[in-house]
């Protein structure tokens, strides 16, 4: 429990800021999102020298390092709020599911009553029969209407929740896409921020590179397993015709040179239909 | 590799962790960077990565295990950092860093479009980087520690300067400042400056504060200023700190001003 509790702080037994705490304060600075920092992390940094100086001669020298998105501490909201979609959107098919289920049992449970009349009183029961399949082939028909009018609502809840999950942004790389996160050599000229598709995906850039580029698309839902396509060296464009969903894709462009990766471009555009 | 995977490892079996090519990149990256930033000879570089997995095999990665939490970052990253900090240590032990040291009254045109090189327009722009990083290390203190730096560097101050530290000065007290430190002070002694500025900080603060208070506390920041900047390229004294925050405060004012305009 204590063991616990000391990996879930920021601070070291002698009240000093432990490595998670370095690094969090980094990455918040990179992001430039240091105001999102516990008040705790921000108050004791203020006052402690020896703190002050480890976080800024260790910001030194990641700086030029990207953050890798989306950031545990940082995006939690955002990630919250993608889960939570997926949750309600899977919460709505189970219902959906549960209540088609217990419509399809009633009705069941209401044909036999219908067809098991007992012989004995299969007289006297033929004349009100009539009757009594008039009112409830008039109850089937309004359960029916009911039933189709929930699933109507549900499916077409369901399409809202998965048009706004389609939609949900990633607010540590809008930032950097703000801020033009492109290389000094090359431009990517196509696609511009936002702009809008809806099939195929033109990008651009220049000049050409004698290194392959990997380009990345990804949302915020797929963000760990991003559509990876690989282009030949000296190409100054390339055409994406996967199908993509309609909503919101983020994309990357990097440069593969050996082992270094080395990123030329970052931005977003919109798939509609 | 997944971050959840490589805690799994960390979890069951952090000696493996070792075996994995993310994790000796990560660990060459940042010896690499120590090479790079001329902290440590390229001829170490195998030596210093071996005595870093020793390190790691007997007690580091334990202690890893021990206070790694996914919650607030990843786990390269912070490996990286823990890396880092063995290596300072190997590094303190072999003590070959070489300093150069700097004279920024030879290069007093540079942010006011002399004819300087490309070289040290970049060096000077990224030692005001630094600055402004180190200023907002200072979060809610950020105000006080801006005018009291522009005092210790003798930096002519006007109402805006005033006013970015306490939206409420009255109007007296502000017409001695601007009289005090609108015009060139440089002949004024430590005592005089932060005798004047005293009766500001202790309006803010609300409470009684001494000008040699106020002048140890500055100064205990520039010494500390002085010690993190020169942990890069160049070795600083007061007087090449003085230089850099009349750049830094004349560049910020230069910003302000074309925004403004």
């Amino acid at each position: 429990m204590k063991e616990e509790r000391k990996k879930n702080s920021l601070f070291t037994d002698a009240g000093h800021i432990n490595d998670s705490g370095v690094l969090l304060y980094c990455d918040g600075l990179k992001l430039n999102k240091r105001k999102e920092l516990p008040e705790s992390l921000l108050t004791h940094v203020s006052e402690c020298s020896t703190c002050r100086e480890e976080i800024f001669e260790y910001y030194e020298f990641v700086k030029e390092d990207e953050v890798v998105v989306p950031h545990p501490f940082f995006d939690k909201q955002a990630q919250t709020i993608s889960i939570n979609w997926r949750f309600i959107a899977v919460a709505a098919a189970v219902a959906l599911v549960m209540l088609s289920a217990v419509l399809l049992y009633n009705k069941q449970e209401r044909n036999p009553v219908i067809s098991d009349v007992n012989p004995i009183d299969k007289d006297s029961q033929t004349q009100e029969q009539p009757t009594k399949n008039d009112r409830i082939a008039t109850v089937d028909t309004t359960a029916k209407k009911e039933e189709d009018t929930v699933i109507n609502k549900l499916q077409k809840k369901a399409e809202v929740q998965q048009k706004l999950i389609a939609y949900v942004n990633i607010p540590s790389l809008d930032e950097q896409i703000a801020r033009a996160a492109t290389s000094r050599g090359i431009s990517v000229l196509k696609p511009v921020v936002d702009q809008e598709f809806s099939n195929e995906v033109l990008f651009q850039w220049e000049p050409a590179v004698g290194d392959t580029l990997e380009l990345s698309i990804f949302t915020a839902e797929n963000i760990s397993s991003p559509e990876i396509i690989k282009i030949a060296p000296n190409l100054d464009n390339y055409k994406v015709k996967l199908k993509l969903t309609a909503g919101l894709h983020y994309w990357k462009i990097r440069q593969l040179n050996g082992r270094r990766k080395k990123q030329i471009g970052l931005g977003r555009f919109r798939i509609v239909r | 590799m997944e971050n959840t995977a490589l805690y799994e490892i960390l979890k069951k079996s952090p000696r493996e962790l070792l075996t994995l090519e993310a994790v000796q990149q990560s660990m060459k990256k940042v010896v690499m960077r120590l090479v790079s930033k001329g902290m440590l000879g390229f001829s170490d570089v195998d030596d210093v990565i071996q005595e870093l997995n020793e390190v790691y095999l007997n007690k580091k990665l334990a202690d890893i295990q021990r206070n790694y939490s996914p919650k607030y970052g990843l786990f390269l990253p912070y490996f990286e950092r823990t890396v880092y900090n063995k290596s300072m240590d190997v590094l303190a032990r072999m003590s070959n860093k070489q300093m150069r040291t700097t004279d920024f009254s030879e290069t007093t045109d540079l942010l006011s479009g002399g004819e300087e090189s490309l070289d040290e327009s970049i060096f000077i722009r990224e030692e005001l980087k630094k600055l402004d990083i180190y200023f907002s290390l200072f979060h809610d203190k950020q105000a006080k520690l801006n005018l009291l730096f522009q005092l210790y560097a003798r930096i002519c101050l006007f109402e805006p300067d005033f006013r970015n530290y306490s939206n409420d000065i009255p109007v007296r007290l502000l017409e001695e400042l601007l009289t005090c430190f609108g015009v060139p002070y440089h002949q004024l002694h430590d005592k005089e400056v932060y005798g004047e500025i005293k009766p500001l900080i202790e309006l803010v603060e609300k409470k009684k504060i001494t000008p040699d208070a106020l002048r140890k506390w500055i100064n205990e920041r520039a010494e500390e200023l002085i010690g993190s900047l020169s942990k890069g390229k160049y070795e600083y004294d007061k007087e090449s700190l003085k230089n850099l925050m009349q750049f830094y405060y004349k560049s910020r004012n230069d910003q302000n001003y074309s925004m403004s305009a």
